[in-house]
């Protein structure tokens, strides 16, 4: 299979964001370092809503115990991690931020492997048995492309999913997504100074994007708990502010500051949602 | 309803609060009606939230003015006593 356009954000665009500084990041998430919607089903801590949904996915994909699992948008390496507790043989994790898979490399994890390339350039040996893709989706489309071509995006990255994964075999995917606000309300402030050349799915393009290729075996929509993610992140970054300013500088911590808050009320009044999939590969015709 | 001593500090303080920041006379805002329909976006309910808890001294997160969507409501809701949600 060759490598085709990135329809989303470029590897420089990622890096923007997520090379910003590691140990800014340290500071306000949880000690995993996990940049995404934790689930907080069963818990209040936030650590304990990062692993759970690691373990939600890892469920939702069947990945336990099986040989080759891919991480779409690995971050700094968590799930790759519990994958190989969960005894999986190769964790293989793609990024396209330096710093993250840096990190990944320095932990030494036996089994875990971790690759700057997008995976519109990735091309596998062999297939996996489970894909998972947690917070990455989001970074899939620009905001500057048109409804045809954020599609045909998406319908890239589902049917090398399909492509690569045994009949049967599950993506678990999550992202945020519109819900009742569009993308002409994506605010020049995300789109300049947090996530450049991004841009959020609707569930429907999801649906739209995966048909024929996969069904959708079930879903959920935990905004809610996106809102209370991002205020305890924020909370921990107000709480090491000063620690952050000597790291950054004031206005990475004031954009990032600000951010966090409007996220959570994005999500707290529903412009933006939150969804986890479970979606398995119908197979080759 | 009477509204207790506290509970009409707040609301004046956050009268005089709004009236800065949406650059309108204080007797124009009326403590019944919507923040969003005086146009009070997302980045403003931020930092309004943020003076609000510097004047209370309590940590007050960004969605309660969306839990409490009036200066009424809001004013009502500190002054009785109860944790933020």
């Amino acid at each position: 299979m060759t490598s085709i356009d990135n329809p989303g954000a470029s590897a420089g665009a990622i890096q923007y964001h997520y090379d910003v500084s590691d140990e800014f990041y340290k500071l306000w998430l949880d000690e995993a370092m996990v940049y995404s919607c934790g689930l907080w089903d069963h818990t209040d801590n936030l650590e304990e809503a990062q692993r759970a949904k690691i373990d939600f996915h890892i469920e939702q994909a069947e990945a336990r115990g099986k040989q080759r699992v891919l991480d779409v948008g690995c971050g700094w390496g968590t799930t790759l991690q519990r994958l190989v507790d969960a005894d999986v043989k190769q964790a293989i994790g793609l990024t396209l931020a330096k710093r993250q898979a840096a990190h990944i490399e320095a932990q030494r994890w036996p089994g875990v492997e971790a690759r700057v390339e997008s995976w519109t350039d990735h091309t596998p040996t062999s297939r996996y048995d489970a894909i998972i893709s947690v917070g990455a989706f989001e970074h899939f489309a620009r905001l500057d492309t048109s409804p045809e071509q954020k599609i045909a995006g998406y319908r890239s990255f589902f049917q090398r999913c399909h492509e690569r994964l045994p009949p049967g075999g599950c993506v678990s995917l999550q992202t945020m997504s519109y819900e009742s606000s569009s993308r002409s309300d994506f605010s020049e402030f995300f789109a300049s100074q947090i996530f450049p050349e991004s841009d959020l799915p609707r569930l429907s393009e999801i649906a739209e994007a995966s048909e024929g290729l996969f069904e959708i075996v079930n879903l959920r929509n935990d905004r809610k708990m996106y809102a209370r993610t991002s205020l305890a992140w924020r909370a921990r970054l107000k709480r090491r502010r000063a620690e952050a300013i000597a790291l950054v500088g004031k206005d990475v911590v004031d954009r990032y500051d600000k951010y966090l808050q409007m996220w959570a009320i994005g999500f707290h009044v529903g412009s933006m949602g939150l969804l986890r999939l479970k979606l398995r590969n119908y197979g080759r015709k | 309803m009477k509204t207790s001593p506290r509970q009409s500090e707040i609301e004046i303080w956050l009268g005089a609060l709004l009236s800065e920041v949406l650059e309108m006379p204080q007797a124009q805002i009326d403590p019944t009606v919507r923040f969003d329909r005086y146009g009070l976006d997302s980045a403003a309910a931020i930092s309004v939230t943020e003076e609000l808890g510097s004047y209370l001294e309590r940590e007050l997160e960004a969605t309660l003015l969306y839990d409490f969507p009036t200066i009424r409501s809001l004013a009502q809701h500190l002054s009785s006593g109860e944790q933020p949600r």
